[in-house]
Formats: C-alpha cells, sequence, structure tokens
C-alpha cells in the first residue's frame, strides 16, 4: 500500500533523513518513533509530497509520488501535529472544500457523518477562532478522512484532546486500519503507539534504527526482554 | 474512489473572499471600527481630491523622460527580483494551503491558478491606486485595465522568476539545464540594463549643468539595445501614458500580448515549487506569530550579521533592581533590531544630503548652515514622532500580558522598567543631533553672538530632553492602557485596511492633543516664574525659569508613570482584547 525506498533528504550538508525504506500494507498500523529532530516529520512531510526527497521513492497504493503525484496523493491523508486550518471557513466549510478537491461523491452524508463522529455537529458553523485546540485537532482529522483514503499519516494526533476524544480517536485509527487502509503514526506517546501500531520504525538522526514488532526488536537485545516499549526506545536510541 | 470536481480552488478562493468580506462588514457595527473606518476614507478622499475631484485639471502632462526612466526603474525591479528572489511574495503559501493543497491531488499549474487568483485583490488595489495618480488625462475606464495589465505583468514576472530559480536551485544540474534559457535572458538584460545606466552616468558626468547632464542621460538611454532592452517594460507603460483612446488601443495591444506570454510561461514552468512555497510560508507564518508575540517579525528569516548587535547588548548583572532587567530587555530587542545594512543606509543618507547641499550652496561654510537648521528640525521631529515610531516599551510587551502579570514587581516600578529604554535611547539620538547642531553652526562661520543665542538654547533642550520624552513615551503607552484596541500593540507590522489607517490618525491626534495637554503645566510653572522676575531682576529670570519648566516636566512624568501604573494594574486582558 505505502512504500518508501531510500528516501533520504539533505538540508544543505546536514542529512535529515538517510536512505530509509519501509513497507506498510493494508490493515497495519506502523509506529515511527524517535527523538526530538530524528526526521519522522521531514519523512511524513517527504511521503505526502510537501518536501522532495533528496533521493529516494514513494509508491502510494502503485503510483509513483514523483510520477503519479495525483494518482498517489489522491489515496493519502496526512494529519500533522499542528492543526492548519483557513481562518475565514467554517467547520462544514472545511469539510466541504476537502470533499470539492478530491471529487468526494454523496459529500454530505459522509460530512455529518464525520461531525457526529468526532463531536462537531455543534460546531459547523463556528470558524477556527472559535474552536478549542483539540476541536481543531478533531477538524483537521476529519478532513483527512472524509475522501476515506488508503494511506493514513497521522502526527500527534492526541494533542490537546480530552480523555473522551482519546478514546475515541484510538478507535477511529484502528477502524480505519481494520477497514484496510495502512497507517502509519508518528508519537511521542509510546503508550499509545505500544497499544495501536502492529509494527515500530525507530529512527534517530534521520537513520532507521530498528524496525518490526515490539518482540522482534527485542528478539535483537536479549537484555530488553520484558520491558516495555519505553525502556526498548531509551535502549535503542541512547548514544 | 473519490471523482474529482473541478474548481475547487476557485471555490475555496471565492469563498474565503466572501467571509472575509462579511467578516468586516460585521465588525463595523462596533463604532470603534465604523468611526475609525470613516476617518481612513476622509483620509484617502483628502489625499487624493485634486485626482477626484478635478480629474483633467490635476494631471500633468508625463513629463518627457517618463518613458526611459519608469521602464528603467521597472527593468530594475524586475532583475532584483531575478537576483534576490521573490518567494515571500510570489510564491508564499499558508500553512493551511500548504496542509490541504499540497497534499491533495492538484497539478501544480492549478496551485499557480489559484495563487493568480488570490493575489487579485492587492493587484486591484494597486491598479486603482495607479488609476487615481496616474498622469495622463486618460478616462478612467482605459486607465484601469491599463494599470491592471501592467501591475499583473509583473506580478508574473516575479513569479515566473521565482518558478525559474526554484527550478535551477533544486533540479540539480537537469534544472540547471530547463532554467538555463530564461537565466540566459536575464542576465542579457542584466548586461545591457549595467551597460547603459554606466553610459548615462559617463555622459552626465561630462556635462556642464544639470538639464545637459539629465538630456545627456536621456541620449545614453535611447540608444537601440537599450531600447530593445527596455522594450517590454515601455510596452506595459505606453497604454497608461496614451493620449487619445486609439492610441490607448494600440498600445493595449502589446501590453495584453506580453501579459499572456507570461501567462503562458509562468503556467508551463513546471517547477516543484512546493517546498519554496512551503518555506516561504512557513517564514510569513512565523513573522505573523513574531508579530503577535511581541518580536521583531523583520528579523525573521534573515542572515544577519551580529557584529553590531554584540556591541549594543549590555550584559545584565544577576542581581539587582527586578525593572532594570525589562529595560534590558527592551534594550536587547532594539539591538537585535538594528542591523549594519540599517547604520551603513543611515550614514550613506546623511553623506548624500551634505553632498548635495554643498553642490547646491556652493560652499562647506553654507551647507553646513543649512544642515545645521535640518538638524534643529529633526530634534523636533525625533521629540514628537520619535516615541510614536520606535515601541521599545510597554506597548511592545502587552501582548504577554499574561507573562508580565506573574512578576512579582510593583506596577509603577515595571511601568518604568518597561519606559526607561526608550526614554534613554530618545535622549541619546537627541543629544546627537543637538550637538551635531553646535557642530555645524559652528562649521557654518557664525558669528558669537549667534553661537551665544544657539547654545543656551540647546543647553534647555539638552536638560529637558529625558523629562519632555518621558512625558511623551508614557503618553504613548498610556493610551495604549487605556485604549488598547486603537493602539498597535507588540512589535508586529502595522495592520491593513482603511478603518486601519483611520485608527492610526486618530490615534495620532490623540497623543498629540494629550502632549500639549500634560505641557500645559510646565509652561504655566514657567511662565509664572518669569513673571515673578519681572522688572529690574528679568535678566536674572532664564535660569529659574528653565529650572521651573523642568522641575514641573518632571512632576508631571512621575504623576503620568504612577497612573500609568495604576491603569496597567487595572487592565483586564480579556476585556481588552489583548488576548484572543
Amino acid at each position: 500500500m505505502l512504500e518508501v525506498h531510500g528516501l533520504t533528504r539533505y538540508y544543505g550538508d546536514i542529512q535529515a533523513v538517510h536512505d530509509l525504506s519501509f513497507r506498510v500494507g493494508p490493515g497495519e498500523v506502523l509506529g515511527l518513533v524517535g527523538p526530538n529532530g530524528s526526521g519522522k516529520t521531514t519523512t511524513l512531510r517527504s511521503i505526502v509530497g510537501i518536501i522532495r526527497p533528496s533521493a529516494g521513492r514513494v509508491t502510494v497504493a502503485g503510483h509513483d509520488l514523483e510520477r503519479a503525484p495525483l494518482e498517489a496523493k489522491a489515496a493519502l491523508a496526512f494529519m500533522p501535529d499542528e492543526p492548519q486550518l483557513f481562518d475565514h471557513l467554517s467547520v462544514e466549510e472545511h469539510l466541504r472544500l476537502v470533499g470539492r478537491i478530491y471529487g468526494v461523491p454523496d459529500v454530505q452524508p459522509r460530512i455529518e457523518a464525520l461531525l457526529e463522529e468526532f463531536d462537531l455537529s455543534a460546531k459547523r458553523a463556528v470558524r477556527p477562532e472559535g474552536l478549542s485546540r483539540g476541536m481543531r485537532q478533531k477538524l483537521t482529522i476529519a478532513c483527512g478522512l472524509l475522501h476515506d483514503p488508503r494511506v493514513l499519516l497521522f502526527d500527534e494526533p492526541l494533542t490537546g484532546l480530552d480523555p473522551g476524544s482519546i478514546r475515541r480517536m484510538k478507535t477511529t485509527i484502528r477502524s480505519r486500519a481494520e477497514s484496510g487502509a495502512a497507517v502509519i503514526l508518528s508519537s511521542h506517546l509510546l503508550s499509545l503507539v505500544e497499544e495501536l501500531c502492529t509494527r515500530v520504525l525507530v529512527i534517530q538522526a534521520g537513520r532507521q534504527v530498528a524496525m518490526g514488532t515490539i518482540a522482534e526488536i527485542v528478539s535483537h537485545r536479549p537484555e530488553l526482554v520484558g520491558r516495555g516499549l519505553e525502556d526498548v526506545f531509551i535502549a535503542l536510541t541512547t548514544p | 474512489m473519490t471523482r474529482r470536481a473541478p474548481g475547487a480552488l476557485e471555490w475555496l478562493a471565492a469563498l474565503e473572499t466572501r467571509n472575509r468580506l462579511l467578516t468586516m462588514a460585521a465588525r463595523l457595527r462596533d463604532p470603534r471600527y465604523l468611526v475609525a473606518l470613516l476617518f481612513g476614507l476622509g483620509y484617502f478622499v483628502l489625499l487624493f481630491s485634486p485626482q477626484l475631484f478635478d480629474p483633467a485639471g490635476a494631471r500633468m502632462e508625463p513629463p518627457p523622460w517618463a518613458l526611459h526612466v519608469v521602464p528603467l526603474l521597472l527593468a530594475g525591479l524586475a532583475l532584483f527580483w531575478w537576483v534576490r528572489g521573490g518567494y515571500e511574495k510570489a510564491l508564499g503559501f499558508r500553512p493551511e494551503e500548504v496542509h490541504f493543497l499540497f497534499t491533495a491531488p492538484l497539478t501544480r499549474s492549478g496551485l499557480i491558478r489559484y495563487k493568480l487568483l488570490r493575489a487579485q485583490g492587492g493587484l486591484l488595489i494597486s491598479a486603482l491606486l495607479i488609476t487615481i495618480l496616474r498622469p495622463a488625462a486618460l478616462p478612467w475606464p482605459l486607465a484601469f485595465p491599463a494599470a491592471w495589465v501592467m501591475v499583473t505583468t509583473l506580478h508574473l514576472h516575479q513569479l515566473g522568476s521565482s518558478l525559474v530559480r526554484v527550478t535551477a536551485a533544486q533540479g540539480g544540474r537537469s534544472g540547471i539545464r530547463r532554467a538555463a534559457l530564461p537565466l540566459m535572458v536575464a542576465a542579457a538584460l542584466a548586461g545591457v540594463l549595467i551597460w547603459t545606466v554606466g553610459g548615462a552616468i559617463r555622459a552626465a558626468r561630462v556635462a556642464d549643468t544639470l538639464p545637459a547632464a539629465g538630456y545627456a542621460a536621456m541620449a545614453a538611454l535611447s540608444s537601440p539595445l537599450a531600447e530593445a532592452a527596455l522594450l517590454p517594460f515601455v510596452l506595459l507603460l505606453r497604454p497608461l501614458l496614451a493620449a487619445t483612446a486609439g492610441e490607448w488601443a494600440l498600445a493595449m495591444v502589446g501590453a495584453l500580448a506580453l501579459m499572456a506570454l507570461h501567462l503562458l510561461w509562468v503556467l508551463r514552468t513546471d517547477a516543484a515549487f512546493e517546498e519554496a512555497g512551503a518555506e516561504a510560508g512557513r517564514l510569513r507564518a512565523e513573522m505573523l506569530a513574531a508579530a503577535r508575540s511581541g518580536q521583531g517579525w523583520w528579523r525573521l528569516g534573515r542572515n544577519e550579521d551580529q557584529t553590531v548587535r554584540r556591541w549594543l547588548r549590555p550584559p545584565l548583572r544577576p542581581t539587582g533592581e527586578p525593572a532594570t532587567a525589562l529595560a534590558w530587555s527592551q534594550t536587547l530587542a532594539f539591538s537585535g533590531d538594528i542591523r549594519p545594512a540599517t547604520l551603513a543606509l543611515v550614514a550613506a543618507s546623511v553623506a548624500a544630503v551634505f553632498a548635495m547641499l554643498v553642490w547646491a550652496a556652493g560652499s562647506v561654510a553654507e551647507a553646513a548652515g543649512a544642515a545645521a537648521g535640518i538638524a534643529a528640525v529633526l530634534v523636533g521631529m525625533v521629540f514628537i514622532f520619535g516615541p510614536m515610531a520606535l515601541r521599545y516599551d510597554l506597548r511592545r510587551d502587552l501582548g504577554r500580558l499574561e507573562l508580565l502579570r506573574t512578576f512579582p514587581l510593583d506596577p509603577r516600578w515595571l511601568v518604568i522598567g518597561e519606559l526607561a529604554a526608550l526614554v534613554i535611547l530618545l535622549t541619546f539620538i537627541e543629544l546627537a543631533l543637538l550637538a551635531a547642531v553646535a557642530l555645524l553652526v559652528a562649521l557654518s562661520g557664525a558669528g558669537p553672538d549667534v553661537l551665544a543665542t544657539v547654545l543656551p538654547v540647546e543647553l534647555l533642550v539638552a536638560v529637558n530632553a529625558p523629562g519632555l520624552l518621558t512625558l511623551q513615551v508614557a503618553v504613548q503607552n498610556g493610551l495604549a492602557l487605556l485604549f488598547p484596541g486603537w493602539v498597535r500593540i507588540g512589535a508586529g507590522a502595522p495592520p491593513g485596511g482603511i478603518d486601519a489607517v483611520g485608527q492610526g490618525i486618530l490615534a495620532t491626534l490623540t497623543a498629540l492633543l494629550a502632549l500639549l495637554i500634560v505641557l500645559i503645566l510646565p509652561l504655566l510653572a514657567a511662565a509664572l516664574v518669569a513673571a515673578a522676575y519681572a522688572g529690574p531682576l528679568a535678566g536674572w529670570s532664564a535660569i529659574p525659569t528653565a529650572m521651573a519648566f523642568t522641575g514641573a516636566v518632571w512632576l508631571q512624568a512621575a504623576w503620568l508613570v504612577r497612573g500609568l501604573g495604576r491603569a496597567y494594574d487595572r487592565l483586564d486582558p480579556v476585556e481588552s482584547a489583548l488576548l484572543h
């Protein structure tokens, strides 16, 4: 579903991402973890086409992002850590915009369902300045889900959400994966990664440090057997 | 699977514009904005009244050099875009556009069309201003489209040059190959222009008189090669300078053809601009965020030379009066905003003005006399406008009111700390200007009687400068505390719009009125003392009168600062709309 091969990105002389390769299949949730500045956001932004990789290839649903960007992007959704919304568009207008850009058929019923799912029905006519941080986060995610993407990229999806919304968000991510979507979840909340992800990719200084299920990763480090992801993460990323 | 519908970006642009206008209209229900809008409109009507109410009479015939000099300036602007790039304005996408549009299945030419559509608001306003100020007596229905075609083509050129630069910078060897043709054309144009301007300067230098120098320069600009290089810019300008409708129609054909060529060029340049656009948008968003948080927005995104800032950065002792830490932070803000290029520009401007005065007056002494007059005027201007323009005080920090409130500081001392840096800075400028006046008067060869008059006045001004500036700065900050909605808070760029212009005018008038009011007491005290020394003691009145004035100034300043402390203490950040 999503294939990343040899992804490399330089900023001047600094190598932000180095030769990263991985694959996320349908129904899989890949946890992308790493310390601050390890290249997670650069990786996600390269996969969605905001940043152009210095080298490497990204394939989404069989479409090469460089050669067939429209087809690749039509199958993608990116939910950034900081909600980016249009100041002058209401909640519902944001969803209608996405519906129009992606040409979503039967858009109104889908909008109603998402407003309901994310508790935004009462705020449908409100603009971002009238929304709390958590509501803006939920709107960003609702916009990402509207066109029923086959590849979903979440960057810290739980930031600013209340406990009820956190539970619903977890259910949403899980149900999307169960319905066949490939999901990448980037987060510092290792408990969330442990709970939702089928595999974990640990990167540090732009390089892959480990990848696989937690059991697979631990199998290469016998001293970590029986420990949680937090201990594994610290052991892998502490020089 | 989804089916992409056309027109999504056009719909977005229209919806945003409609919602923005509705927001502005709704804001007018608040009398504060309505009054400001009326003031702003009144200001523009007054400013452009000759052009608006006497369309034909107020316009001069365009001078003969216009078709040489204006295209040369436009060409210089275009070259600047090629050399420095115009990412921020031309390619900058807002973070929300990057998120929603760059990750969506939209073509690059679609995004460029959207960018052009969104630029229309600014371009139409520019065209309207050019139409109002047009030099020729061309009717406005003809002038407006001509102005629009000119500004749109220039915008397309800026966009195109940015795209070519992106292609060359990001595409490696193949990118440079793809960008080779436009880069070579731009380089050739630059070569011709530099050669032409050099020729014009050489021709002007050998001329005896100013008019002769002008004619010689024009002749150099009229060479066939220069005319060929400037032809595109002449084509853009010609419709605006047309004398008849027939001439206009003919000129418009050329201008429209040029615009169409630019549009084709921009839409066909398949540059991978996403990253440059996102980066420009990020910088822009950072500038706005910095403006809201009170940092200098103009400092972001620039490679700054730290040399000047280092000697302007005073150290802060770890212990001492807490208020000095606030003054120190304002000093750092000022030193952070000062750049070597700014200082060099100021020095070069001063030298250029003096050189022109020497050239015009014929002697250094006479030029020094004139320069002394200019410096004296500057002393007054710095006093009146300095505290309005420089905002290294409480106005800058009010956007961070929540943080200020957490400081364990007496409000009065907090206000003193916040105002001190600006008062000291402006006093320093005033003293430097006063010293310059004294030096220039001495250089002018003025007699001892002139010096005997000038020096005591200078001394009086110098002694009172800190007190008067404290009054002025306190008045400015008082207005910010009492009417936060009217005064620009933080260090950000001034807000746009006609109502913002009106607000600015009202705030300036109120500040001047408040200053006059606070000067009443010092002037009254000085007058009373002077009156008491009437008669045989009149010759001794100067010193006590000055002392009475100074004492009253400081008394007023202390009273104002105390009042400011109380106003600051009572200020509700939410009700005053300082925090959103």
